[in-house]
């Protein structure tokens, strides 16, 4: 499959399957930029199996004619160190679980050759055509480096092209190149780094069980697999490697141990010092003056000014987050609305009817009404990350989450949180470790987002209107709004350090971070990555918060009494023989509001939040108030709305008088007044803690991979909130406080 | 803090503007792995151009690239002080 050299790879054989070319290449070296000016729209985006990694690839045709397939392999510095990324790209390149690919476009950033080469050194070991694309040429000739292409050529073994991607230059030249590669097939002649004579002997020994072990391999990637083994496997498990070549591995690296040789060390310095030497030669260094990153790393990374800038860029971000998007909500709300209007008056009145609009319709309007608050994170994450300032806010915030357990990376996603978790978790993307990430979703769905803000103006207004000012400035209502707040930072930050220590435990990764220069990011890059985050939001999260809407629809309108329907009926009959004009319109909207009460009540939500009461009575919850508990999970602003249809009042919302009125007055059945202060606090540290949306479990879902994650997030959630909200209410009641 | 017999002392030993010549990656295997074949291996010039405003982590030049690591990792990294040589 590989061929020999006796074997082109061309045209004869590209007419049987599809030729596979990958793109590889460092993170920041402008590999997305190449593979977006390749692929136009036609980029296709799936997943590696097993892991959370986007497998990005499209059709491309070469000046030849020849059709390929080129796929973007995530950016990596070396193809052994072991994170999902280096494992796909290893994977990849090598043939190990695959075929080889056809050939290997490389592209580097010139202006710091020696560790790009590394990369690509490993790749042109194995054989592999490979065409190296130097890159950022515009900034490296700034910079006064000239590069010799052909020496570098003739030394690496491979293809060299210079290019500015970000103008488009060398693109024609990058294809016309991948052509000849393709034309020429696998070299029998890869370059060699030259290795010590013991070293020489460690990795023949391993090659031999490589060719035992896969005889199909040819004699350049055989050596490029053992080199590979002997870095890469370790104390910890490696899937998909033969035993044989794992066992022979050990033996030699056993040896190595006990003669006081570091192996990873060999390996390494024999590739460096080749590279040094070619790069010595084919580099020339001009003079360059303090650099342009230099002379701004100054000022962002400034103890005073670095700061100052810090936060207003995130505040910058969290505005967006929070009014920006409005009136694109507002609009997409308003289309809801329109389309429910639109089938009711198209069809007859009936379950069905009621299925598509409160469920379907209702549904999909659900998931519609995030994208605008995605689209605008990921629009400034992208910006934040290509333009360099991402991993300057990771190197001056890093002490400050370390202690926490957290990753530098996770600031602005946990900032985020204040205004929605469902970008937020899905903005985790950018943190590299897997468990890192993982703690991070896990814990900022306890950031107080702007939906539980209904829920905390509805009870703060109810109980605690009027009452004198503390401190004689704030309000003791905006005292316990920040209060909420508070806490839910203390939360959040507690439940990343336990999930560290308890179920995501294990070594934390050590940091190691690349501070690229500062470029200006590309709006081409910005809009693709923005637009493939919405489009797998919308296919993956959106088909699981469309079925859970209609799920909770069900809950909270089935069974419909007939009886209790024949009643009303009625009684709405009576009034429009009794009433005219506006006395009967009032008298209607007043019925239909009980009316849908009543339902509600026995509807299978109902029955639970009635069943519930004696678990939630601890709480100073009532029935009623679980049955908004239940429907807030749909979103927790529907905790108004609901609590609005169980208390009889139509068109509820937080600001409603007549909702404030009947909470204030609802008693519980022995006439102790339901909504008391201790009642009010206990329902908002629920609301702070409690896990109240299924689009955020729809959507930790899909960003780990598993039912795992967000069953456990569920479930400590939960706990939580009920031991808070427990603890809150009976200590409270035991003090006698708040409850008149 | 004093220097080894051969002049090495740790990485989180040098000020500001200091170069080093690394002698040693003494991390845990996965972080020494990482930082070798990112270029941070024995006979490396390093040079410290910053730290943190809070301390931690720094950032380090390293063959034409900006580079961050904790103290925790520059501690166990050995170099030998070349002052008066800047590292690119």
């Amino acid at each position: 499959m590989t061929g020999t050299a006796a074997e082109p790879g061309g045209r004869a054989a590209h007419a049987a399957r599809a030729v596979e070319v990958l793109l590889a290449g460092n993170p920041n070296a402008g590999k997305t930029t190449v593979f977006n000016s390749l692929s136009g729209a036609r980029a296709r985006v799936a997943n590696y199996p097993g892991v959370t990694v986007d497998r990005r690839s499209t059709e491309l045709a070469l000046p030849s004619g020849r059709r390929v397939t080129l796929v973007d392999l995530p950016g990596t510095y070396s193809l052994s160190a072991r994170s999902p990324e280096e494992q796909i790209a290893a994977d990849a390149v090598l043939g190990r679980r695959a075929r080889p690919p056809d050939a290997v476009a490389v592209i580097a950033d010139a202006c710091s050759l020696a560790r790009n080469l590394y990369l690509c050194l490993q790749i042109a070991e194995s054989g592999v055509p490979v065409v190296l694309a130097l890159n950022m040429m515009d900034e490296a000739r700034a910079a006064g480096i000239a590069v010799d292409e052909g020496l570098l050529a003739e030394r690496i073994g491979v293809r060299v092209v210079p290019m500015v991607a970000s103008r488009g230059e060398g693109r024609d030249a990058l294809l016309a190149e991948l052509d000849r590669a393709l034309d020429a097939g696998p070299t029998s002649d890869p370059p060699r780094v030259p290795l010590p004579d013991s070293l020489a002997v460690d990795v023949a020994e391993v090659e031999a069980a490589v060719a035992v072990a896969h005889p199909d391999v040819s004699p350049a990637a055989r050596r490029a697999w053992a080199m590979w083994s002997l870095l890469s496997i370790g104390d910890d498990e490696l899937a998909g490697v033969d035993p044989r070549v794992r066992d022979a591995t050990a033996v030699v690296q056993a040896r190595a141990t006990d003669a006081g040789r570091d192996l990873d060390l060999e390996i390494i310095a024999a590739r460096y010092a080749f590279i040094d030497e070619v790069v010595g030669d084919a580099v020339t260094r001009g003079e360059a003056g303090v650099r342009r990153t230099e002379r701004i790393d100054r000022v962002l990374t400034h103890p005073l000014w670095g700061f100052v800038i810090f936060g207003l860029v995130m505040y910058v971000v969290f505005e967006a987050l929070f009014s920006w998007s409005e009136p694109a909500i507002g609009l997409i709300e308003d289309g809801v609305g329109f389309a429910q209007g639109l089938v009711e008056s198209a069809m007859p009145a009936g379950p069905l009817r009621d299925l598509l609009v409160e469920g379907v319709v209702a549904g999909v309007g659900n998931v519609v009404v995030f994208v605008p608050q995605i689209a605008l994170l990921f629009l400034f994450i992208g910006f934040l990350e290509d333009s360099g300032y991402l991993a300057r806010v990771a190197f001056v915030i890093d002490r400050l989450m370390k202690g926490v357990g957290l990753h530098g990376k996770a600031f602005v996603p946990l900032l985020s949180g204040f205004a929605c978790a469902i970008p937020a978790v899905m903005a985790t993307r950018t943190i590299e470790s897997r468990r890192d990430r993982l703690v991070t979703m896990l814990a900022l769905p306890l950031m107080s987002c702007s939906a539980r803000l209904p829920v905390y103006v509805l009870v703060i207004a109810t109980v605690f209107a009027g009452q004198e000012r503390v401190l004689g400035v704030m309000s003791v209502g905006a005292v316990v709004l920040l209060g909420m707040y508070l806490l839910s930072v203390v939360a959040t930050l507690g439940a990343a350090a336990v999930l560290r220590r308890t179920v995501l435990d294990g070594p934390r990764p050590a940091l190691v971070l690349e501070l690229p220069p500062y470029r200006m990011p590309l709006l081409r890059n910005l809009l693709s990555t923005t637009w493939q985050r919405v489009k797998s939001f919308l296919v993956d999260a959106g088909t699981i918060i469309l079925a859970l809407t209609i799920v909770m629809w069900a809950l909270l309108s089935f069974p419909h009494d007939a009886e209790v329907a024949a009643r009303f009926e009625a009684d709405r009959q009576a009034a429009m023989g009794s009433l005219e004009g506006e006395a009967l319109e009032a008298r209607l909207g007043e019925l239909s509001g009980e009316e849908a009460g009543a339902q509600l009540r026995q509807s299978v939500a109902g029955r639970i939040g009635r069943a519930m009461e004696p678990a939630i009575e601890p709480l100073g919850f009532d029935w009623r108030m679980g049955v908004g508990i239940l429907g807030a999970f749909a979103a927790r602003e529907v905790f108004v709305s609901t609590m609005g249809i169980v208390f009889g009042i139509a068109e509820a919302d937080e600001e409603s008088a007549p909702l404030r009125g009947a909470l204030t007055a609802a008693t519980w059945p022995d006439g102790r007044p339901l909504m008391t202060p201790l009642a009010g606090v206990s329902l908002m540290v629920f609301f702070v803690l409690a896990c109240q949306c299924m689009s955020t479990i729809a959507v930790v879902r899909r960003e780990s991979g598993s039912w795992r994650w967000p069953l456990l997030m569920l479930g400590y959630m939960t706990a939580l909130a009920y031991v808070a909200s427990l603890l809150v209410y009976q200590v409270g009641a035991a003090l006698g406080w708040g409850l008149g | 803090m004093l220097p080894d017999d051969d002049g090495s002392c740790s990485l989180g030993a040098l000020r500001v503007g200091q170069a080093g010549l690394v002698t040693r990656v003494g991390c845990d295997r996965p972080v020494a792995r990482r930082l070798m074949e990112m270029g941070l291996l024995p006979g490396t010039r390093v040079r410290v151009v910053r730290v943190a405003p809070l301390g931690d982590p720094m950032e380090l030049r390293v063959r034409d690239y900006a580079l961050s690591i904790r103290r925790a990792e520059a501690a166990a990294i050995s170099v030998r002080d070349v002052d008066g040589q800047s590292a690119r």
